[in-house]
């Protein structure tokens, strides 16, 4: 099924004109009448748009004019990514009307790439508020099981892709808002280096964590999506100024020689994950230490050190951005929203420089005991999705999870499919890089998925 | 350890930053405020204040 295919094998037969851009789209778009009233990933499909798109990339097909891998690919975008002329509402009562006049820094990457706008995705509200029912939009399920929570925030593109109505789409992670719907649905998903990718445009939660990044159902894909999107913006000022890697530079290589410590006391001890999570982390050490890896165990700090301080600074800095609203409308905001954001206004000045102060601590022991690895390999989520009626409101606060340290350290964090646990919905295994060294991340998660065949899966839904 | 707050002290912090909050949406937040006061504790940085120039953040730190 063509909707079905990765970008790396649309692009291809794409490239070898066996495959028409406009007849790809409108499969995408059949799907999404048919499958997207039980799962609600789109907030606005922008069809018209999409269609145009679609036939300048046949044009350019036909011509032998392709701009890039991703020409003719269907994908969506996070909504609170500002598209020019066409609803962002974060998923929140606020901007229920907003209609930017410009396209984010990404959105234009990705446009002038050649892809297909497919449309706006769902998110929790603002990027931190959900799995909410009382927005003026419903909460995205997840196509593993509609009665299971997809995580968030980028909770469209989660179940959007699983469930083949997008080849791709772009996500942001401010505390796991990327690598949290990945590891739920199935996918692969990446939250670059801090830095590496523009955050102009996109609507901010918390200035020195966000990052923008792209999901997509294989980790190739996903290398691909992020080269369409990396470069220095000299109007983010938390850009970085540095030459492009080419992230498919590695893939397919071995990842014999590589170094990779195993965070064990994470997913062990700090928050004991399920057993099919274990399993997954075990067989993937397995697998790189037969492939010729070094493996050996690494002691960091306890995982709440690293999520106290990044909550806080998350809240402190969400807070600061909404504050205005949160004084004057703040009943127009979601219950989960307004509650979270709210513990900003009993945070001190000194709470916040303090945690900040704390960072730089834990930057440096990561630093530290990366000096002789390449790459970290922990759990991204505890286990299966839980069913979205039971998602506890305060579970931030109550147990560490597994992507807020690499939001603190800044460093590019990729969560892989390891397989299925006993309700049939995926677990997940994540990978860490040392800043701007995603080649590697890339290298190793793609070398573990292709020894492996849980990507011939999709959700029974979607098949 | 931090001082605990009073129900009413809370309150009055929300107040005092702006937030117009009925009373029981205080009280929603006050029974979780334990929680947030555990993370600012353990979010105290532990070395000396002399021992860092400025607070600087980048992913390559130095």
């Amino acid at each position: 099924m063509a909707a079905h295919l990765t970008i790396a094998e649309a692009a291809e037969l794409i490239a070898a004109k066996k495959l028409s851009p406009v007849e790809l789209t409108q499969t995408c778009f059949e799907r999404v009448k048919a499958l997207d009233g039980t799962l609600h990933s789109f907030l606005l499909p922008t069809e018209e748009r999409a269609m145009a798109d679609a036939k300048a990339s046949e044009a350019r097909m036909m011509s032998g004019n392709l701009k890039t891998k991703l020409d003719g690919i269907p994908i969506g975008h996070k909504d609170i990514y500002n598209t020019a002329g066409i609803r962002t509402t974060a998923h929140s009562k606020l901007l229920e009307h907003n209609v930017p006049t410009e396209d984010a820094v990404v959105v234009k990457k990705w446009a002038d790439a050649g892809s297909v706008m497919m449309g706006k995705l769902a998110t929790h509200e603002f990027a931190i508020g959900g799995p909410s029912f009382d927005l003026p939009w419903p909460p995205a399920r997840n196509p593993w099981n509609p009665d299971h929570f997809t995580a968030g925030s980028s909770s469209g593109t989660g179940a959007a892709v699983a469930a083949g109505l997008v080849l791709g789409g772009t996500g942001s992670d401010t505390g796991g808002s990327i690598r949290g719907p990945s590891a739920l649905c199935g996918l692969a998903g990446i939250k670059p280096t801090y830095g590496l990718s523009s955050r102009r445009g996109v609507l901010p939660l918390s200035n020195t964590l966000d990052h923008t990044g792209p999901m997509a159902w294989t980790v190739q894909d996903c290398a691909i999506l992020l080269q369409a999107m990396a470069g220095h913006d000299p109007l983010d000022p938390a850009s970085a100024d540095r030459p492009v890697a080419d992230f498919t530079a590695n893939i397919g290589n071995s990842v014999k020689g590589l170094r990779i410590g195993v965070i064990r006391h994470f997913h062990e001890e700090d928050n004991p994950v399920s057993p099919a999570t274990l399993k997954g982390i075990e067989g993937a050490i397995d697998f790189f230490r037969k492939s010729g890896a070094e493996v050996r165990d690494v002691k960091l700090s306890p995982m709440m050190d690293y999520n106290a301080p990044g909550w806080l600074i998350l809240t402190a800095e969400a807070y600061s951005i909404h504050e205005p609203w949160l004084k004057t409308r703040f009943n127009d905001y979601g219950e989960l929203m307004r509650d979270r954001l709210a513990f900003g206004a009993v945070l001190s000045a000194s709470d916040y420089v303090q945690a900040t102060r704390r960072r730089r601590a834990l930057c440096l022991e990561v630093q530290a005991a990366m000096a002789d690895l390449d790459l970290l390999i922990t759990a991204s989520a505890p286990g299966e999705a839980p069913r979205i009626d039971q998602v506890p409101k305060w579970l931030m606060l109550e147990k560490p999870n597994f992507t807020m340290a690499f939001n603190v350290t800044g460093q590019p964090a990729l969560s892989v499919c390891s397989g299925y646990g006993e309700g049939g919905l995926p677990v997940s295994i994540q990978l860490i890089g040392k800043p701007f060294q995603e080649a590697t991340v890339f290298q190793a998660g793609h070398a573990y998925e292709k020894a492996h065949d849980w990507r011939s899966k999709r959700p029974a839904l979607a098949a | 350890m931090s001082k605990p707050v009073t129900r009413e002290a809370f309150g009055a912090m929300l107040d005092h930053a702006g937030l117009s909050l009925t009373e029981p949406q205080k009280t929603v937040l006050f029974d979780v405020y334990p929680l947030l006061q555990k993370m600012i504790e353990r979010a105290q940085p532990e070395q000396p204040r002399e021992a860092e120039m400025s607070v600087m953040f980048s992913p390559e730190v130095k």
